[in-house]
């Protein structure tokens, strides 16, 4: 972060969310039990995905087939479940299977030296290919029954939905993981400065892969957060979710050239983008201007967190003296 | 040696000996011994390419040496890796700084090595912030400073950067500091308090290598001191028993006036003026002349300016304020390409990253500035001039290359030297700007390089030198203008210039 | 690597050939001219974007947005028809609305220190949310003829005139590129950007250019598109980017820049095509097709990443001697 702050990103936007849920609770029903609770059940997925991608993002790279890799671990969970596997089986199952294809994004990418994003681009077709054309049913999975949706739909008084906890837990894990181990750290130096790393001790190219197989596994868990909510499963749907995570992650602070951001900004981003969208169907747009949303929220996001906004402050000062209006040191 | 034991004396921790180290086109050591003993600070200078830097990648596991052994504490260690040099007690300050820009004090210092603590019974282990603080305070006050550990690094100027590394060194409790020209960017004061937490670490018990080629601070500060020439250490002294101008023989190995092949060029009219140049927080004020024929050299420590001036001088940095003038006609300074058009051109210091683009070819490297002349209607490339122009300064500049084909990367440092320059000089400009022409060039393409300015100045262009190497500004240059702080400190005709003036002014 | 890259468009052609015969053998009507040609109808679009697309690649950047510019113009295109009927009108709309958001691109990618891979993916979701806002659920069909029959009339009744357009603008990229003025200059930013600065080249010009042409190409391959196709729908752009950027990468342009080919890039194209008709023709289905994309996708990348390494060691060996 290149703007010296007192206030850090994290509080503002923390700050930014808090003010927007007063607002959306006074102007509309949001408020109601019904609009909280739909509120915990649509973001918790998104939560641990954003923390899934500010991973990747805070290596210096990105992963776009996270949304296809979530619809192959919702399919595996589905389709056990409906076989007669017992929950918490196709649920480890499905989470690791989130982890082995990232997992192969990430050897991929170390291994041959190419740019995750081409990498990514490319394992998600070949993916979206798999499954229509291999898949049972291509991947679609219906008539779940209660044993597969209590999770996703089940909620402690009521109220919290299982999933969200689940969602703030994990949450928490990871950011208490960031801050207090060396693995967490390591993520940073490879992102910031790559030749600094070796010089401290540290294989990026493992620390990387390492990397991808924790994003993989958070993927699944929120591949798992996602499809339990409902009672069919069709994986091409999730196809773009990423996009969601990316902005979320980017709104959150999360440098797209890695190597600085909080997960805790990705966090609070994460409801901040959730909230813009639905303010905008409570305004009465349609779900398709979310696409030009995201990607105005992204540019914005990311032109601030790029901007040295010391140097345009310089600048602007250099032109005033210039200018004469103050005296030169 | 099949012992790995070595008897010297109790007082060395260090020891190379007979190191070798060659790359492409270039022996950068050979036979190269030289020793440390425990707490003593042990200069080592030379010129520009004659070995240092790569000594010291050597000592620190970055380069493996084709030869030679090293011995740490009379034992034989082999380094192969950097994190091993920390782990046997080495660490290297670094001229660039290699830490991470967006993280704090306190997590560059331990990054790689943090303390931990275990969390649950023996397994999970986690980072103890609390020691890892108690540690940096600690070792912050080793060095006399106090600092805010939750800054980011971006924020800290380059003299705290510095001391960062330093503290940085001193959590892996390393016995044994690389210093490699640390005092480059740093000013004055900055030296002094440098040169204290030195001296406090001296009496710990630290032993140090200093490399630097500014003679001033190696009186000041080193107990012994080795002059390196040409990948060979040739002479070490205890500083006490040994002068200046002793050093500055070693370190050239022959005297002055065969090395330097200047004609002697009748000087014109004034070609250039410069008025007030002015860009903030990097050059201030700069007035001088050049005149037709003319070398003018720029001396200085780093970070004078004197980089700074000339990308401002040729609307590569846009400067702030000032006036420069082309045979009496003021020049646009916000884009090079006006510069180039009235005829100034700039050699860079650093080819690698601004000279040449290192995987395109010889031809395509002289032609770029040329580009919107070579192109024909649409656009296309007008092959037999390009063509023509690519032999025509490989011929003119000697450049060793199999043909005008062959792909920069593949030749010698000189020859990559004499393709930047020959970029510069196909645009035929008159007045021409360069910075360290002979850094990390081999001897013999030095004095070629040097034999070329000279011809170019005898020929009716003007040259702008900025140079390091202070016997090659005495040697090339008509005058010399020393700059300090981005200031134009002072200006000497070549009757009465000497390295000990021209320093006297520099620092 | 000159060489090399010489070597390895031969050995893409001689791929392009052998997956004529193999898909000929299994399906004997491949080899009938009519067949073979409908191939270049197929990639038309493509082809054309990927031309563009080289020059982006080349310069170290992309432009993931292709896709979704080529659906903006389209529905541009079919709106603005619906509205005022009048063709010559709505063409010229949709090739503004392509150059429109190609500017845009570039102005993102040169004033700000956006990556273009973020800049592309932001912008790629903005284009497509717009053409969502324009056509809501709608589709535009319902051109007239004329319009049919300047991008689909097919010369002796087997070569589509759209093949002869995608020459024709590959003959300008590639002497553009291999011989001209532009493709230096893109190739030496691709390789060191600094190095062209001091050498008094505008390269934040031609960075921009290649981003503006990319849209403009876009809003020429909707036109192409729509020629044959006759329904602007909101999911003409899925997808699209992908093949664009294999065909760019299997032509052997390096997605780290500085190296490149648009002849390698129009083979690239073509194998892309093939692969289409011959699974069309063998009645598998369009996801078969994706798989097999990104398959080769990987596998190129892979392939070229393992010869540059190897170039590299050669080169080390070479250096040594």
């Amino acid at each position: 972060m290149k703007s010296k702050n007192f206030v850090t990103r994290e509080s503002v936007l923390g700050l930014i969310v808090v003010v927007f849920m007063i607002f959306l609770s006074i102007t509309t029903n949001f408020d109601s039990r019904n609009g909280v609770f739909s509120l915990m059940l649509d973001i918790s997925p998104i939560m641990i995905g954003s923390i899934a991608l500010s991973l990747v993002i805070v290596t210096g790279n990105i992963d776009i087939s996270a949304g296809t890799i979530m619809g192959f671990v919702a399919f595996v969970a589905g389709y056990l479940s409906k076989a007669g596997v017992p929950f918490y089986i196709y649920i480890t199952l499905a989470i690791l299977t989130g982890g082995l294809l990232a997992f192969l994004n990430g050897a991929i990418t170390v291994y041959f030296k190419i740019p995750s994003l081409v990498v990514t681009l490319a394992m998600n077709m070949v993916h979206l290919g798999f499954y229509a054309t291999f898949l049972p049913n291509s991947g679609w999975v219906e008539n779940l029954s209660a044993s597969f949706t209590w999770f996703g739909r089940g909620s402690f008084f009521n109220i919290i939905p299982y999933i969200f906890v689940v969602a703030v837990i994990i949450t928490a894990f990871m950011i208490f993981i960031m801050r207090y181990t060396r693995f967490g750290k390591s993520l940073y130096a490879v992102g910031g400065n790559r030749q600094a790393a070796i010089y401290s001790g540290i294989n990026p190219d493992t620390t990387v892969l390492k990397m991808f197989v924790v994003e993989g596994l958070l993927l699944g868990v929120a591949g798992i957060l996602k499809a339990t909510t409902n009672n069919e499963i069709m994986p091409s749907t999730f196809q773009g979710r990423e996009m969601v995570f990316i902005a979320s992650a980017v709104v959150g602070g999360m440098n797209i050239m890695g190597g600085s951001g909080k997960l805790l900004g990705s966090t609070f981003g994460a409801f901040l983008v959730y909230l813009l969208s639905i303010t905008m169907i409570y305004l009465g747009f349609q779900d398709y201007y979310q696409f030009a949303l995201q990607g105005v929220v992204i540019l914005i996001a990311v032109y601030i967190t790029v901007t040295d906004f010391n140097k345009m402050k310089q600048s602007i000062d250099r032109k005033i003296k210039k200018l004469g209006i103050r005296e030169a040191k | 040696m099949n012992n790995s034991v070595k008897k010297t004396g109790d007082d060395v921790i260090l020891s190379l000996e007979n190191i070798s180290k060659s790359f492409p086109g270039v022996q950068a050591l050979s036979n190269m011994s030289i020793e440390l003993k425990r707490g003593e600070i042990h200069a080592v200078c030379g010129e520009n390419g004659a070995g240092k830097s790569t000594l010291m990648k050597i000592i620190t596991g970055v380069y493996h040496a084709d030869e030679g052994d090293m011995y740490l504490n009379g034992e034989e260690v082999k380094i192969y890796k950097p994190d091993e040099a920390y782990s046997k007690g080495i660490a290297i300050i670094f001229q660039e700084t290699s830490l991470f820009q967006d993280l704090t004090v306190l997590e560059n210092i331990f990054m790689g090595h943090e303390i931990v603590k275990p969390l649950i019974g023996n397994r999970f282990k986690i980072l103890d912030y609390p020691a890892m603080r108690k540690k940096a305070q600690q070792v912050f006050e080793r060095l006399g400073m106090k600092i805010n550990l939750d800054e980011h690094i971006s924020n800290l100027g380059v003299a705290t950067k510095q001391m960062v590394e330093i503290a940085k060194a001193l959590t892996h409790e390393s016995q044994i500091l690389i210093l490699d020209e640390p005092t480059a960017a740093l000013s004055n004061k900055e030296v002094d308090t440098l040169f204290e937490t030195i001296a406090r670490l001296k009496g710990e018990g630290v032993s140090m290598l200093y490399i630097s080629h500014r003679l001033d601070e190696i009186f000041q500060i080193a107990d012994r001191v080795t002059v390196i020439r040409d990948g060979l250490s040739v002479q070490t002294e205890q500083v006490v028993n040994v002068k200046r101008d002793q050093l500055v023989s070693w370190m050239i190995g022959r005297t002055l006036e065969n090395l330097y092949p200047k004609e002697e060029v009748e000087i014109g009219d004034i070609v250039l003026e410069v008025k007030g140049l002015t860009r903030y927080g990097e050059i201030e004020d700069i007035d001088f002349v050049l005149r037709e024929g003319e070398i003018l050299g720029i001396s200085g420590l780093a970070g004078a300016g004197r980089t700074e001036m000339a990308l401002a001088l040729c609307g590569l940095r846009k400067p702030d304020n000032g006036e420069v003038r082309v045979n009496g006609k003021a020049i646009k300074l916000d884009k090079y390409r006006e510069a180039m058009e009235q005829g100034i051109a700039y050699v860079s210091e650093d080819r690698q990253k601004y000279g040449l683009v290192i995987p395109m070819n010889v031809e395509e490297n002289i032609c770029f500035p040329l580009l919107p002349k070579l192109s024909k209607a649409f656009g296309l490339i007008d092959r037999k001039k390009s063509k023509s122009v690519g032999t025509e300064y490989i011929k003119k500049l000697s450049v060793k290359t199999p043909s005008h084909e062959t792909r920069v990367m593949n030749l010698s440092g000189g020859n990559q030297q004499k393709v930047s320059v020959s970029k510069a000089l196909a645009t035929e400009p008159q007045i021409l700007i360069l910075d360290e022409p002979t850094r990390g060039v081999d001897v013999g393409a030095k004095s070629e390089i040097h034999r070329i300015i000279s011809n170019l100045a005898a020929s009716g262009k003007s040259i702008i030198m900025i140079s390091s190497d202070l016997p090659e500004i005495l040697g090339m240059s008509d005058r010399v203008l020393v700059m300090k702080d981005g200031r134009k400190q002072g200006e000497l005709m070549r009757s009465e210039c000497t390295q000990a003036k021209i320093l006297e002014m520099a620092l | 690597m000159k060489k090399l890259i010489f070597n390895y468009q031969s050995i893409l052609f001689l791929v392009l050939i052998l997956l004529i015969i193999v898909f000929g053998i299994l399906e004997p009507v491949f080899f009938y001219p009519e067949v073979m040609f409908d191939v270049t109808a197929i990639i038309g679009e493509i082809g054309i974007m990927a031309l563009a697309m080289t020059f982006v690649i080349t310069t170290g950047g992309i432009d993931l947005s292709v896709g979704y510019i080529m659906q903006l113009s389209g529905i541009s295109f079919g709106s603005v028809f619906a509205t005022t009927g009048n063709l010559f009108f709505s063409i010229i709309v949709a090739l503004l609305v392509g150059t429109a958001c190609g500017i845009f691109n570039g102005l993102v990618i040169v004033k700000t220190k956006i990556p273009p891979i973020i800049a592309t993916l932001a912008t790629m979701n903005l284009f497509r949310g717009i053409s969502f806002i324009i056509a809501g659920t709608d589709s535009f069909t319902g051109f007239p003829d004329i319009f049919k029959k300047v991008f689909t009339y097919e010369i002796f009744g087997f070569i589509p005139i759209s093949f002869i357009y995608l020459l024709i603008l590959f003959a300008f990229y590639h002497i553009a590129y291999s011989r001209g003025r532009m493709g230096r200059t893109l190739k030496g930013i691709g390789f060191n950007e600094s190095s062209l600065i001091f050498s008094g080249i505008n390269t934040k010009n031609s960075i921009f250019i290649s981003y503006a042409l990319s849209g403009v190409m876009s809003g020429f391959a909707a036109m192409v598109y729509l020629g044959r196709l006759s329904a602007a729908r909101t999911s003409m752009g899925d997808g699209l980017n992908l093949q664009v950027i294999t065909a760019v990468v299997l032509g052997g342009t390096s997605t780290m820049g500085g190296v490149g080919s648009v002849f390698g890039t129009l083979i690239g194209a073509l194998i892309i095509g093939v692969l289409r008709k011959g699974f069309t023709l063998l009645n598998f289905s369009g996801n078969i097709f994706n798989f097999t994309l990104g398959m080769l996708l990987i596998v190129s990348l892979i392939v070229f990443a393992m010869l540059e390494q190897r170039d590299h060691i050669q080169k080390a060996k070479v250096q040594k001697n």
